[in-house]
């Protein structure tokens, strides 16, 4: 009786052929999604990111841009809690719209946002606060400017 | 000849094809691999409601009601999620439903409190010109890089 496959030689080559099937199951197509996905969450120390008044009649007017860490133009989406003022019990003084910004929307590298705030309440300038979170793939920062209003 | 030297070889040029393919799998795995296109799973969830969330909107003209959706992933903490909504005047059918691009929809992404949790602010107006209370309703297809349910 012949045990070829104890020799040594075949040792090494049954396990070299091991681990080549190891390496080829690292090949075939890995679904990239729920656990196995990192997803970040980047959000500022501040209680308000926003804490501003509006005059009456006036649109203000909020460049929100997230600046990741490693990469360009990472997919994010954007979070948003505010408070305006009631301009009578249960009725807004005004409205929020958040949308991507058309200036940098072409524009490799951060991925900025627009957060327009409508005043129609008639009574004067109004208070706004806004805080922002961004979900991405990398981690980055926040950074907000005011725009004019218009 | 000796039969055993050719057997051993054979082997070893074996061995050493083997540890060439080995080592350049290796290099391969080692450079950088996308991910995108046919091994990115994105999930489209829905819930088994004909709708998900409806609000009362009296008339009369500038008139807004507010709808709280939720999504609860399944695995994914801070899942990517892209939501897609049907609108319906009333009660659902092919025939209340609203356009998609209804005027004057404003629809935000909370901040998330749970890291599996991601809600959305829908705020509608309503439209009609009969000057009467409507109910809107909306029913939520939400894509995702997780399963979850919808609330």
């Amino acid at each position: 009786m012949t045990r070829v496959d104890q020799l040594p030689e075949n040792i090494v080559q049954e396990k070299l052929k091991q681990i080549n099937a190891f390496i080829d199951s690292y090949k075939l197509r890995q679904l990239t999604a729920g656990k196995n996905m990192v997803i970040n969450f980047t959000v500022t120390g501040n209680t308000w990111d926003i804490n501003d008044t509006v005059p009456d009649f006036y649109n203000g007017l909020w460049r929100i841009t997230f600046v990741p860490s490693t990469t360009v133009s990472p997919y994010t989406e954007i979070q948003v809690n505010y408070e305006i003022p009631d301009f009578a019990p249960g009725i807004p003084s005004g409205f929020i719209d958040v949308y991507p910004d058309p200036a940098t929307i072409q524009t490799p590298g951060s991925v900025s946002y627009l957060m327009e705030f409508v005043n129609f309440n008639g009574a004067g300038a109004n208070p706004i606060k806004a805080k922002f979170a961004f979900k991405s793939a990398d981690t980055g920062t926040i950074q907000i400017t005011r725009l004019p209003d218009f | 000849m000796d039969q055993s030297n050719i057997r051993t070889e054979t082997s070893e040029q074996t061995i050493i094809n083997d540890l060439n393919r080995a080592q350049t799998f290796l290099q391969e795995i080692h450079t950088a691999q996308s991910t995108g296109a046919d091994n990115l799973s994105i999930k489209v969830n829905q819930s088994s409601n004909s709708y998900d969330g409806s609000v009362s909107i009296p008339g009369g003209g500038g008139f807004y009601g507010i709808i709280t959706l939720t999504f609860t992933a399944n695995n994914q903490d801070y899942a990517f999620t892209d939501l897609n909504l049907r609108y319906y005047l009333d009660s659902v059918s092919p025939s209340t439903e609203l356009p998609s691009n209804n005027a004057f929809v404003y629809i935000k992404e909370n901040i998330s409190t749970n890291p599996k949790v991601t809600s959305w602010e829908i705020k509608i107006p309503n439209n009609e010109i009969d000057g009467n209370t409507h109910t809107y309703l909306v029913k939520a297809f939400i894509g995702s890089t997780d399963t979850g349910v919808i609330s």
